[in-house]
């Protein structure tokens, strides 16, 4: 029966395989490429833009553009791991019962002398494995062309579902959607168009109300101090949470507001009124005096680099004992639907 | 008493507000050839679902061997072969990744059957099932079954759409296999002239309802034409129950079912063939319901429904 269900995906699988491993191909190479023009970029003579000599126009111009050429290619390249695996997370959830239904074939596969329940949980166990050896090599991939690339912070909503295992994760949420989405509708096609719309879907809530709850939040305040340029005293910012951090909010909250996301209709109130302070940075002094009347302050909410392995193994936890129900309930279904 | 290989006792299934089976009473003895007989839509394949544990009844109760059959009860599973009207093979697979799916799929699987078989009917085991033709994957399908060895095999309409010389292989093939392995076989078919030669039991469907089942041989000893004059007809003996009439210009021809041995002189009796009684039966389910008024009594030993 393991043969038997390796057979039945087999063309699609090695289809997505190749796909894999020349996207594999090219991660690599345009990590390899971005990390070293960011090095061209920030070394001798371009300094990052921070201060070369003017002869270096031309060169340094031509530098900064290339490394945002090459920047800017990760917004595809992001995609990687986590495109393919869902998509082949429900081509197979789709092929799993409801393929097999819509060509009839359960009829033969149902009255052979294994139980149904064998029969799926084989088909299921064939195709997460497949799944998760296409999917490891794409997560590692990524993983690591975003810590080459720098491309963006490992924590921060495009670098977080997009790496780590979470392709994986969501991969093998996908399979399962499809799985008992197929059992119920018995169509490939509507299985694998309504299963793209939940993965849509559910990582869209994951991200914008589910993850920011996993983890416990730090905050921290932001304060402008001044500095004189010659004649002119700006503000800086000072007391930004960490380069690689995830900040999740980024605006005005009362004095002692904790830690909590401040809601949509607590926030706009208490912008609103920070708007009415003068500019921070060009009135440093009169923009905090105004907030300290005002009784806020300008906080950043995040989630700090070292919270990265807690919060991906909570939310692909999440993933998997979702799939794991709704593959138990494909399973009970299997057992007692009719041909 | 041998466990019936398929028994029923008003079995129902009902597909929306439609009734595929209704009230369908029966009991298949062990070590028959038994043919389902039926117009479309009668039935027929809705019942052998049932009893291949495809398909669940609205009420009433199936027994396959002995047991209600499930797609969760291995060890009933492997007792029976099942080959569906549609014959749903694999159609990218080689026939002998079918056989390898069988062989897998199937702890009494006879891969020498299987190989035997296939090369008797002259279809190579590198053949793609979609390069074949409906009748070469009927015999795949069926070869399936019996390489799978099972004590009884449950055939929907298996010679369907098949040419002669390949309705006459299958047809032997499933012979060989009753007659060196002593399985039970029911098979719905359309074909009347296959019942008459090759099975021993009879069971007609009509319209979702069961109107016969007995043996073959019984059938026909049970069942008479009675002929007289359409200006002078007899009264009915006693006896009799009437399944079909025909009035001619001249005479009037009854087909009755006998329950008591036939004594009468006023009425011209003959043999009716297996053909003229299945197709009396078959009438009965689309007649008025005044025709089948006439069909009341249950036979001791199969009946009428």
């Amino acid at each position: 029966m393991t043969w038997m269900a390796w057979r039945l995906q087999r063309s699609v699988y090695l289809f997505f395989v190749a796909v894999g491993l020349i996207l594999i191909a090219y991660a690599i190479l345009n990590g390899l490429h971005i990390e070293a023009v960011r090095h061209q970029w920030l070394g001798q003579p371009c300094h990052g833009g921070n201060g070369f000599a003017s002869k270096y126009q031309a060169f340094c111009q031509a530098q900064n553009n290339e490394y945002l050429n090459a920047v800017g290619s990760g917004v595809y390249v992001h995609w990687i791991a986590v495109l393919p695996t869902t998509v082949l997370g429900l081509l197979l959830g789709a092929n799993t019962v409801a393929g097999e239904v819509d060509r009839n074939t359960v009829r033969t596969a149902w009255t052979q002398s294994i139980t149904r329940g064998r029969w799926f949980m084989t088909k299921v166990a064939v195709g997460l494995g497949s799944l998760a050896l296409l999917a490891i090599p794409l997560c590692v991939t990524i993983s690591w062309w975003l810590s080459a690339s720098e491309w963006t912070p490992r924590l921060s909503t495009n670098g977080f579902t997009y790496a780590g295992w979470m392709p994986l994760a969501t991969g093998v949420f996908a399979f399962a959607v499809a799985t008992v989405v197929g059992t119920i509708l018995r169509r490939p096609g509507w299985t694998v168009a309504v299963g793209a719309a939940v993965m849509v879907l559910i990582p869209w809530v994951m991200q914008t109300d589910v993850r920011t709850n996993l983890v416990p939040l730090r905050s921290t305040t932001l304060s402008v101090s001044p500095i004189t340029k010659g004649d002119v005293t700006v503000g800086a910012p000072t007391g930004m949470a960490p380069a690689n951090a995830w900040v999740i909010f980024s605006g005005y909250v009362p004095v002692g507001h904790g830690n909590t996301l401040p809601t949509w209709g607590q926030e706009t109130p208490w912008l609103n009124a920070a708007m009415r302070c003068p500019s921070n940075v060009t009135s440093p002094n009169g923009y905090a005096a105004c907030l300290r009347k005002l009784g806020l302050h300008d906080v950043e909410l995040y989630v700090t680099d070292n919270r990265y392995w807690e919060l991906q193994f909570l939310e692909g936890s999440l993933y998997l004992a979702g799939a794991a129900l709704l593959l138990g309930a494909s399973l009970l279904l299997v057992r007692r639907t009719r041909s | 008493m041998t466990t019936p290989v398929v028994e029923t006792i008003g079995l129902a299934k009902r597909f929306g507000r439609k009734w595929g089976l209704r009230d369908c009473t029966l009991s298949i003895p062990s070590g028959k050839v038994a043919a389902l007989v039926g117009p479309n839509g009668a039935g027929k394949s809705t019942l052998l679902r049932m009893a291949a544990g495809l398909s669940r009844p609205t009420s009433g109760v199936i027994r396959v061997l002995g047991d209600v059959p499930s797609g969760n009860d291995a060890p009933l599973l492997k007792r029976v072969g099942y080959l569906d009207q549609e014959r749903p093979l694999y159609r990218g697979f080689r026939v002998e990744e079918m056989f390898r799916f069988g062989e897998g799929t199937n702890p009494t699987w006879n891969m020498t059957t299987a190989h035997t078989y296939i090369d008797q009917l002259g279809i190579s085991l590198r053949d793609r099932v979609n390069s074949l033709s409906g009748g070469q994957q009927a015999q795949v399908a069926l070869t399936m079954c019996l390489a799978k060895q099972p004590e009884l095999l449950i055939l929907d309409e298996p010679a369907a759409e098949l040419d002669p010389v390949a309705r006459e292989d299958l047809l032997r093939l499933l012979m060989r296999e009753v007659a060196e392995r002593g399985t039970s076989v029911v098979l719905s078919t359309h074909a009347l002239g296959d019942v008459g030669s090759i099975c021993d039991y009879l069971v007609i469907l009509s319209h979702s309802k069961v109107v016969l089942h007995d043996d073959l041989e019984f059938v026909v000893e049970s069942h008479r034409l009675l002929s007289a004059s359409s200006s002078s007809t007899p009264a009915l003996p006693d006896g009799v129950t009437v399944i079909d009439t025909r009035i001619g210009s001249r005479d009037v021809t009854h087909l009755v079912r006998l329950t008591l041995p036939l004594v009468e002189e006023a009425w011209g009796i003959t043999e009716p063939t297996l053909d003229e009684i299945i197709m009396a039966y078959l009438r009965l389910g689309t007649d008025s319901a005044s025709s089948q008024a006439h069909v009341s009594a249950p036979s001791p030993r199969g009946g009428i429904s």
